[in-house]
């Protein structure tokens, strides 16, 4: 069935409020005889209408969801990007300082410590 | 004499090289720039080191850095729903239709519902699939703001540790350049300060810039959760529970006009079927209900983010707790199903 969730939900309520209904006037007659017997039949066609009409309410529900869902995701995506970019500007400031050791690996002439720097700085990068 | 450059003119050379590489990462977006340029402009950084009077910047600096706290972000993103406690939900929102052919017990269901429960059946499996896929939107969401607020994001004393590490390297190198160890130690405090004041305001932006688009979807689809499971889960289970309750009373009734053991033990086996049945429907409706209330508990510290988003403090935090407090009492009462 078609519409929108709040119609089919609305629907389906209104069938559910129906079937009590029948159900407080058989249990009013012991749930025995004829008429008894009757109303329990409408009741249970008119819950299973309700079960129905939620299950489609249900799925118009979630497909009117896609774009909040595609929004969404991309949110997460930029707090993700962000966050990897905060980490980035953090080695910048560790390249940094990987460089000036380096340069003073350089001045020394010690090649053993100039190797070392340049290894933590190639490792950093 | 004049050959020798003044150990001044190094240490802003270093500050400069550190604030063009902070400088070059943040320069993505006019707002990020600008923030970016207010924070770490060689302007603002070259005025820094020819101050004397240290001790009352460095604190006013404090200052302003303890006034960004994220900790209610963080405190928000702990409370993202455990998926399988949604999975709990929807296993009996898809084991309904079953459950009504199952409780039939008169055979009142035409033949071509039954057919159509047992085809409501197989789509509500597929819903199950969406709306897990839906829930993990909002986990996910939840979870990056987590990553996003993480106090240990800002922490660049150990990226700092590299600075003064090559500085003291330097000062051992090239003694010529007259860097003391004082000087070092400075650098170090410098590169912390700022780098911690740029990376909080920098962080502070892009979360208030995510809340912001967030909030809209956010609350979308956490209504619409909601509205599947107070419009379509509850009234489901309370729809079978009334038919199981009808149907003890039915079967009950046609039991006691039977006589003999036999007829004892199916109406004790059949009494201890539905009261087992109506445990866990009653169950399963007092989790969905709880659940409700954690989302709408998690919609209103989103709300609270979402309207506090430019200032972020430990008040904000003080504002959501309630919230946060109520998602939690309801996931206990949900941990039950």
């Amino acid at each position: 069935m078609n519409g929108t969730p709040n119609q089919l939900f609305d629907l389906a309520d209104a069938c559910q409020a129906e079937a009590d209904q029948l159900q407080n006037i058989a249990r009013n007659l012991n749930f025995q005889g004829p008429v008894a017997n009757k109303l329990m039949t409408n009741e249970m066609a008119l819950r299973v209408k309700a079960t129905l009409l939620r299950t489609s309410a249900v799925s118009a529900a979630v497909q009117n969801s896609f774009a909040a869902q595609d929004g969404l995701k991309k949110a997460t995506d930029a707090a993700n990007t962000a966050a990897v970019e905060i980490t980035e500007a953090e080695n910048a400031i560790k390249f940094a300082g990987l460089i000036l050791s380096l340069a003073a690996s350089v001045v020394t002439g010690d090649i053993p410590s100039i190797l070392t720097s340049a290894d933590a700085l190639i490792n950093a990068v | 004499m004049c050959s020798q450059p003044p150990p001044i003119t190094f240490m802003q050379w270093a500050t400069t090289l550190f604030s063009k590489k902070v400088d070059g990462v943040t320069t993505r977006g006019r707002r990020r720039s600008r923030l970016a340029g207010r924070l770490l402009s060689s302007h603002l950084t070259r005025r820094i080191l020819i101050m004397r009077a240290w001790g009352p910047a460095c604190l006013s600096f404090l200052m302003l850095t303890g006034c960004l706290n994220t900790s209610a972000v963080s405190s928000f993103a702990q409370e993202a729903p455990d998926v399988t406690k949604l999975d709990a939900l929807t296993d009996v929102f898809v084991g309904i239709p079953a459950a009504q052919t199952e409780w039939d017990l008169q055979r009142r269901i035409p033949d071509d519902q039954r057919d159509q429960l047992a085809q409501a059946t197989a789509v509500r499996h597929q819903q199950q699939a969406n709306l897990d896929k839906l829930h993990a939107v909002l986990v996910d969401y939840m979870k990056a703001l987590g990553g996003l607020s993480a106090p240990k994001l800002t922490d660049v004393s150990g990226s700092a540790d590299f600075v003064t590490g090559g500085l003291t390297s330097l000062q051992t190198a090239i003694p010529t350049l007259g860097i003391t160890t004082a000087q070092v130690s400075l650098v170090g405090d410098l590169v912390n300060l700022i780098g911690e004041l740029a990376i909080s305001g920098w962080r502070q932006y892009e979360l208030a810039g995510v809340i912001e688009k967030g909030q809209p979807l956010f609350q979308n689809l956490v209504a619409l959760e909601i509205q599947i499971i107070h419009r379509g889960i509850i009234p489901d289970i309370q729809s079978v529970e009334a038919q199981i309750r009808e149907n003890q009373t039915v079967e009950l009734n046609n039991l006691s006009h039977s006589r003999g053991d036999v007829a004892v033990v199916t109406a004790f086996d059949f009494r201890r079927n539905a009261t087992s049945d109506l445990d866990h429907y009653e169950t399963a409706e007092n989790a969905a209900k709880a659940y409700v209330k954690a989302l709408n508990a998690l919609a209103a510290a989103h709300t609270k983010l979402y309207e506090e988003r430019d200032q972020l403090s430990v008040k904000t935090l003080e504002q959501i707790l309630p919230f946060l407090q109520q998602a939690e009492t309801a996931y206990q009462d949900l941990r039950k199903l």
